[in-house]
């Protein structure tokens, strides 16, 4: 049976997932669906701010 | 390590003066919003909680509250923001040090200027300048993440993380 030279490679250079530390400092992952849906809506708010609030008489 | 810029308590105290004359109408001018502003600040604060419940996902949060503080040198590191689903306190520290919050169960944006701890309503004015700083700084955290320090506190309890924030003590909660 031939063994693929490759897949030796690839288990050496696998890397294990870091567990998040004790301390309780969090990651914020980016560059996936939910951050391309948080930003649509943060434009869609960033756009509207002025409409609502740039012209308002002050009481 | 530095996340935060830290206030110089003399420096604070060397312009205090400026607080009383201060030109800024922060706490003044208060307005009654009308339905088509509460329903933007309804609409922030699910997209708060879409981000809260992004992190949680991310990090296998369960509970708490998320501080978050620019690293030094990205552009806003006068400002951290402490979230929980329902509400939002930012301190921002420039030449005068002020302390935001906008709660769902008041839908109004609050305001309290150093040294006081007393929360005001907020003027129309001071709505749009507080969102557009916010906004910023989200816009930032979401393009480059990696200069921001994301830090979660266990029990949201409203009392308590109002006592939490604190205008210059950033360090105890990192």
């Amino acid at each position: 049976m031939e063994i693929n030279p490759n897949l030796r490679t690839f288990r050496r250079t696998k890397k294990k997932t870091k567990k998040s530390s004790k301390t309780g400092k969090a990651m914020f992952l980016a560059s996936d669906a939910d951050t391309s849906t948080m930003s649509s809506a943060l434009d869609q708010l960033e756009s509207e701010l002025d409409e609502h609030f740039g012209s308002t008489e002050e009481t | 390590m530095s996340f935060f810029k830290k206030i110089n308590m003399h420096d604070l105290e060397s312009r205090m003066h400026l607080l009383d004359q201060s030109s800024d109408q922060e706490v003044s001018d208060t307005v009654e919003l009308n339905s088509k502003q509460q329903e933007f600040l309804k609409r922030y604060l699910k997209f708060q909680a879409f981000f809260i419940k992004k992190v949680q996902k991310d990090n296998k949060m369960t509970d708490g509250y998320l501080i978050i503080v620019p690293t030094k040198g990205s552009g806003n590191d006068d400002i951290y923001l402490v979230l929980t689903p329902k509400n939002l306190y930012m301190v921002r520290n420039d030449v005068n040090t002020f302390k935001f919050r906008l709660t769902s169960h008041m839908l109004r944006l609050d305001v309290a200027r150093y040294p006081s701890p007393a929360f005001l309503p907020s003027g129309v004015k001071t709505y749009q300048a507080f969102f557009r700083q916010l906004f910023s700084v989200f816009r930032r955290m979401l393009d480059f993440p990696s200069q921001f320090v994301i830090s979660t506190k266990e029990g949201s309890q409203l009392s308590s993380v109002e006592d939490a924030i604190q205008y210059a003590q950033i360090d105890k909660y990192l």
